[in-house]
C-alpha cells in the first residue's frame, strides 16, 4: 500500500471487497474473504454489494417492520462480524495462537425505557424475522412507523490504522512478538522470564434503524503486551506494559516494540527497591496515563445516563451544579485518534463526539444512549455501546480524560510533604449509589518532603467520588492519554474497550490501603 | 441441513478436515445455548431477551504447534479449520503440545443432576412473573426503597465434544438465576444499594421472589450512613456471599500457567501447610446440582473430585495438559469447577460474638493481588463489630497484607456454605488484618 494514507472510504471498500489486497495470508481464516463467501452462497442477508455486508436493504426493512408490528418508539438491527486473533510467546517460543470469528445479527425494539431484544447467528431472512417477533414482545399496541427507505449515513473521521493488523501476514506479527521478547531479554540481566502477547481485533458493524438510517463502521484494534519476571538476590518481581489502540501495522515500529519491552522490564526491576506501602489518608499525586482510571471510577460511571435517569447515581439530578473542584474539566471523547476508546459511531449509529461532562467543576451532561436520552429529554452523545450482537445497548464510556490545568509537575510534587506518587494502575471498581470507589496501584513511589522517593506496589486506593474530586487541589499543564491496547471496562456483564487520560493531578487526601500504619 | 445436523455435524466436520490435512491431533467442542432473560424495574418490564447461540471451539495440534479457534459461523467449518491449520504451521514447535494422554480423558459416570426438565416446561409468562414478584417484594419491604430492579434468567445448554483420538463425550444442563436490587436514599445525594440472588440448576432454586426482594431491601436499608473507620488492625468476619473473593485470588497462584511462568508464591509448596488447619478446599466437578458441574473440561480431561487444600495442606494445582507436562505433573484441570469449602460448626454471628473490635465484611470493592509476591489490597464495606455486636455500617476502607499470611490467619470457617454460586464458601473469621481508613 506504500506510504499513502488510505482514506476512510477506501479502507472500507477494500475491507468489503475481500482478500484481493492481501500480500500474504493473514492468520485469520478469511475475515474479509468471508464476505465474498457469503455472497457466493447466495441469499440474503449475505452481502448487499456496494452497500456492505450484513442484511440487505429489503430483508432489513421487512425485519424492522416486523419488529415494529406491535408498536414501539423505534427499532434497530445490529449486524456484527468480530474477528480476534492472538499470538502468545513464552520460553522464547510462540507456541500458542488463537482465532475467534463470531457473526450475528440483533434486533431491538425500544418503547419508553423498555427494551425487547433477540439475536440470531443464522444468516437467513427467516431467522431475522423470528428475532424481530421476539423483540416485538416488549410492546403491545398498533404497529409503529418504519421509514420507506434505508439511507446510508456517512459518519466523519477515520481510525489511525491504515492496515488493520487482522489483515496482516502472520510472519510479520511473529516478528513483532519475537523482537519484543529479544528486547526484554536484552534490557536487563536480571530478567528471568518473558511473556509476550499480541492481539488484534476487527469489528465490522452495521446499524439499521426504523427511522431509515444505515450506519457502518469497521473498527480495528491491536495491542502488544510484555510481561516479565525478574530476579535479584533471591527476590522476584513481576510487571508488564502494553501499547496499542485503534492502530495498525504502521504503529508497531521497531522503536515502539522495543520501548514497550524496555518499559515492562523497567517497571519490574524498580520493584526490587519497593518498600511496604503506607496505610491511611494522605495526599496522592497521580501521574499522567493509566491514572485516568481515577476519572473512570470516581465520576465516569456515575455520569452514565441509565443510572442518571433512574436517579440511582450519586450524581443524579445535578446538571448545572458544582460537583467537584473547579480545576476539573472532564471529557468523554469518541474522537481521540488512535485510542482504544475511539468510536466513529456508537452501536446505535450516533456519531462519535467530544462530550464535556464537567466544565470547571460544574456538571454539564450525562453520557447518553438513545433510550436514556429520550427518557430525559436530552441528546444522544454517542455513548450507546455493546460488547457484541449478543448484548443489549448500555451507556458506556469511550476515552475519558481531564483537561490540563495551570500547574507544573515539579510544583505539584514539591507541594507534598508526605504522600504517594501514583504511576500505574491495573483495575478499579465503583459503587454507583454511594459513590465509593477504589483503584489498584501496581506501581508508585513515596513522596517525602516534596521529593519522589522509594517505589511502592500492590496497594489499593479508596475513596468517595464526589469527595475525592472536590479535593483536587492542583492540575498539571500536561495530559497523557494512556497508550495501551488492553483497557477494558465491565458493566452488566459486558466488556468494551475504553481509554484513559489524565494530567498530573494532586488529590489532597485519599485513603491508601497499605500495611504500614503511620499517618501522614 | 436439519437442526440436528447443525448441532452435531460441525464437530465431525472439523475433526475430519483436521485429519485430512494431517494435523497430529484435534479436539472439537460444540456448545449450544438457549437463554431467556427478563428484567423488571419499579413494576414495569424493563428488558425482555430471548435467543440461542452456538459456538464451535477447536483445539488444533500440528506437529507440536498449537492453535485454538472458535467460531459461531458453522457454514464454512472445513475452510475455517483449513486456514487455522495453515496458520498453525508457522508457529514454533513444542513437544508438550499434544492431545491429552488417553488415561486422563476417562469420564466418570456420575449423575450431575445438571438438567431440570420440570423447569424447562415452565413458560415465559410464569418466568416473567418471578421477576415481577421479586421487584414488587423489594418495594413492598419498605417505603424507603425508591427504586427496585429484578432479573430472572434461565439458560439451557448442551455440549458435544470429540477428538481425533477417538474420544467423545456430551452433557447438557440448565441454570436459573433470580436477583433483586434495592436503592434507598442516604443523605442529600448518596444512595445505598444492595442485592440478593437465588440460583441453581433447577428453576425451583431461583423461585423465591419474595425472599429475594425482601432481603435486597433489608440489606440496602441497613447500609445507610456507612463511612470509614480509623486505620489499624482488626479481625474480620467475611460473609459467605463475598468470601469467594479468596478463591478468586488463589486461582492465579494455583494455575499451571502461573507456576510455569515463575509467577506463583505457591510454587514448590505441594504437601506443605499453606493455610490454617480449619481450611479444606475441594474442587468438585461432580457435585450434584453444582453450577459448574461437568463430566469433562474444556480440553476433554475427565473430571474428578480433588482436594486442593486439605486441613491447611496444599494437595494439588490446577494443571491443564500443556502446563502439567511442562511441570512434570499429571494434569488435573485448567481451572476450578465447583469449589467446595468444608463448613465449620458455628454461624457467622457466633464467630463475631468473640470479637472485641472488628469488621463484618459484606462486600469487596475493587482490589487485586500479586500472584508472585502474594501482596493483596482491596476495598471492603460492611459493619463495625464492637464487643461481639454488629454495629454501624462501614464503607471506604481497605484491607491489605499478603495472601500467605491471610490463609494462615483464617481462625474459623462458618456453618453456612453459600449455595448460589459455584464457589460454595462459608463465612470466614480472619484475625489481625491491616485496615486503612481515616
Amino acid at each position: 500500500m506504500g506510504g499513502d494514507p488510505v482514506s476512510r472510504r477506501r479502507f472500507l471498500e477494500e475491507a468489503v471487497k475481500g482478500g484481493a489486497v492481501l500480500a500474504a495470508m493473514p492468520l485469520v481464516p478469511g475475515a474479509f474473504a468471508h464476505a465474498g463467501e457469503a455472497l457466493a452462497r447466495g441469499g440474503p442477508p449475505g452481502v448487499g454489494g456496494a452497500v456492505g455486508p450484513g442484511p440487505d436493504a429489503d430483508t432489513a426493512r421487512r425485519t424492522l417492520e416486523r419488529a415494529m408490528s406491535r408498536g414501539g418508539d423505534f427499532a434497530d438491527i445490529y449486524w456484527q462480524r468480530h474477528t480476534l486473533q492472538f499470538l502468545d510467546l513464552e520460553d522464547d517460543k510462540v507456541g500458542r495462537a488463537g482465532v475467534t470469528v463470531e457473526m450475528g445479527t440483533g434486533v431491538r425494539v425500544v418503547k419508553g425505557e423498555q427494551t425487547g431484544y433477540a439475536y440470531t447467528e443464522e444468516a437467513t431472512p427467516e431467522a431475522l424475522l423470528a428475532a424481530a417477533d421476539t423483540a416485538a414482545l416488549i410492546a403491545s399496541g398498533p404497529a409503529g412507523k418504519v421509514a420507506g427507505r434505508l439511507v446510508p449515513v456517512e459518519v466523519p473521521g477515520r481510525y489511525e490504522a491504515r492496515t488493520a493488523m487482522t489483515d496482516v501476514d502472520v510472519a510479520r506479527k511473529l516478528s513483532i512478538v519475537q523482537r519484543a521478547n529479544a528486547a526484554a531479554r536484552k534490557a536487563d540481566p536480571r530478567v528471568e522470564r518473558v511473556q509476550v502477547a499480541f492481539q488484534d481485533v476487527l469489528d465490522e458493524v452495521a446499524v439499521m434503524t426504523s427511522d431509515g438510517r444505515v450506519v457502518r463502521d469497521v473498527r480495528p484494534r491491536a495491542g502488544l503486551s510484555v510481561n516479565v519476571v525478574a530476579a535479584s538476590n533471591g527476590r522476584r518481581e513481576r510487571a508488564g506494559y502494553h501499547r496499542g489502540g485503534r492502530r495498525g501495522d504502521e504503529y508497531f515500529t521497531d522503536g515502539v516494540v522495543t520501548a514497550t519491552a524496555a518499559e515492562a522490564v523497567r517497571r519490574a526491576v524498580v520493584l526490587f527497591d519497593a518498600v511496604r506501602p503506607p496505610a491511611g489518608s494522605m495526599p496522592v499525586v497521580l501521574a499522567p496515563g493509566s491514572s485516568g482510571i481515577l476519572l473512570h471510577e470516581a465520576i465516569g460511571h456515575g455520569l452514565e445516563a441509565d443510572f442518571a435517569r433512574k436517579h440511582v447515581t450519586v450524581f443524579a439530578d445535578r446538571v448545572g451544579q458544582k460537583v467537584c473542584s473547579d480545576l476539573c474539566t472532564i471529557v468523554d471523547d469518541g474522537t481521540v485518534f488512535g485510542d482504544q476508546g475511539q468510536l466513529r459511531a456508537d452501536d446505535e449509529g450516533t456519531p462519535g463526539e467530544r462530550t464535556v461532562l464537567i466544565e470547571k467543576g460544574v456538571l454539564r451532561t450525562y453520557m447518553q444512549d438513545r433510550t436514556s436520552a429520550a427518557a430525559m429529554g436530552a441528546r444522544p452523545t454517542g455513548n450507546g455501546r455493546r460488547e457484541s450482537y449478543r448484548h443489549i445497548v448500555v451507556p458506556r464510556m469511550r476515552t475519558t480524560y481531564m483537561e490540563p490545568g495551570p500547574h507544573s509537575k515539579d510544583e505539584i510534587v514539591a507541594s507534598v510533604a508526605r504522600g504517594v506518587y501514583a504511576v500505574a494502575f491495573s483495575n478499579g471498581q465503583v459503587n454507583i449509589g454511594g459513590g465509593d470507589f477504589s483503584f489498584y496501584l501496581s506501581l508508585g513511589y513515596l513522596i517525602e518532603n516534596g521529593k519522589i522517593g522509594a517505589p511502592i506496589k500492590d496497594v489499593n486506593l479508596i475513596g468517595n467520588g464526589p469527595e475525592v474530586l472536590s479535593r483536587v487541589t492542583m492540575v498539571g499543564n500536561d495530559v497523557l492519554i494512556e497508550q495501551g491496547g488492553f483497557g477494558y471496562c465491565g458493566k452488566r456483564g459486558q466488556q468494551v474497550p475504553v481509554g484513559f487520560g489524565l494530567p498530573h493531578v494532586k488529590v489532597s487526601e485519599i485513603a491508601v490501603g497499605g500495611v504500614e500504619g503511620r499517618k501522614a | 441441513m436439519s437442526r440436528d445436523d447443525v448441532r452435531t455435524m460441525p464437530v465431525e466436520k472439523a475433526l475430519d478436515e483436521a485429519a485430512r490435512l494431517r494435523a497430529s491431533g484435534a479436539f472439537a467442542r460444540l456448545t449450544t445455548r438457549r437463554f431467556f432473560e427478563c428484567g423488571f424495574k419499579n413494576g414495569e418490564v424493563e428488558t425482555l431477551q430471548q435467543s440461542a447461540n452456538v459456538t464451535l471451539d477447536v483445539r488444533l495440534f500440528v506437529d507440536g504447534r498449537f492453535l485454538e479457534a472458535s467460531t459461531s459461523d458453522l457454514a464454512g467449518v472445513p475452510h475455517f479449520v483449513g486456514r487455522c491449520i495453515a496458520a498453525a504451521r508457522l508457529l514454533d514447535p513444542d513437544d508438550a503440545r499434544r492431545l491429552p494422554d488417553p488415561e486422563w480423558t476417562r469420564v466418570a459416570g456420575a449423575d450431575l443432576a445438571a438438567y431440570d426438565a420440570d423447569g424447562e416446561a415452565v413458560g415465559r409468562d410464569a418466568l416473567m412473573d418471578l421477576a415481577r414478584r421479586a421487584d414488587a417484594a423489594c418495594r413492598a419491604a419498605s417505603a424507603d426503597v425508591f427504586h427496585a430492579e429484578s432479573t430472572l434468567s434461565r439458560e439451557r445448554f448442551e455440549v458435544k465434544a470429540a477428538s481425533t483420538a477417538g474420544w467423545s463425550g456430551s452433557y447438557r444442563g440448565t441454570s436459573s438465576f433470580l436477583s433483586a436490587r434495592a436503592y434507598v436514599r442516604d443523605g442529600e445525594h448518596k444512595k445505598q444499594v444492595d442485592g440478593s440472588v437465588r440460583s441453581g440448576r433447577r428453576l425451583a432454586d431461583a423461585s423465591r421472589p419474595d425472599e429475594v426482594g425482601r432481603e435486597a431491601a433489608e440489606r440496602a436499608i441497613r447500609a445507610r450512613g456507612a463511612g470509614p473507620i480509623p486505620t489499624g488492625t482488626c479481625d474480620l468476619v467475611v460473609e459467605n456471599r463475598t468470601a469467594g473473593w479468596l478463591i478468586h485470588q488463589l486461582s492465579g497462584p494455583l494455575s499451571g500457567r502461573t507456576l510455569h511462568r515463575g509467577q506463583s508464591f505457591l510454587a514448590g509448596r505441594l504437601g506443605q501447610p499453606i493455610a490454617a488447619p480449619c481450611l479444606t478446599i475441594t474442587d468438585d466437578p461432580l457435585f450434584r446440582g453444582g453450577l459448574a458441574s461437568r463430566p469433562f473440561d474444556g480440553e476433554g480431561l475427565g473430571c474428578r473430585t480433588r482436594p486442593v487444600v486439605e486441613k491447611g495442606v496444599l494437595r494439588s494445582f490446577n494443571l491443564d495438559t500443556y502446563y502439567g507436562r511442562k511441570l512434570g505433573m499429571t494434569p488435573t484441570t485448567g481451572g476450578f469447577s465447583n469449589v467446595v469449602v468444608a463448613p465449620g460448626t458455628r454461624p457467622p454471628a457466633a464467630m463475631a460474638g468473640g470479637i472485641e473490635k472488628g469488621l463484618w465484611v459484606t462486600r469487596f470493592l475493587g482490589g487485586n493481588s500479586n500472584s508472585l509476591t502474594g501482596d493483596f489490597s482491596a476495598g471492603v464495606a460492611g459493619f463495625l463489630i464492637e464487643k461481639g455486636k454488629v454495629g454501624r455500617p462501614v464503607a471506604e476502607v481497605n484491607v491489605a497484607g499478603r495472601l500467605q499470611d491471610l490463609l494462615l490467619a483464617v481462625a474459623e470457617v462458618g456453618d453456612d456454605p453459600y449455595p448460589y454460586s459455584s464457589i460454595r464458601m462459608p463465612s470466614l473469621l480472619v484475625r489481625g488484618i491491616a485496615v486503612s481508613g481515616t
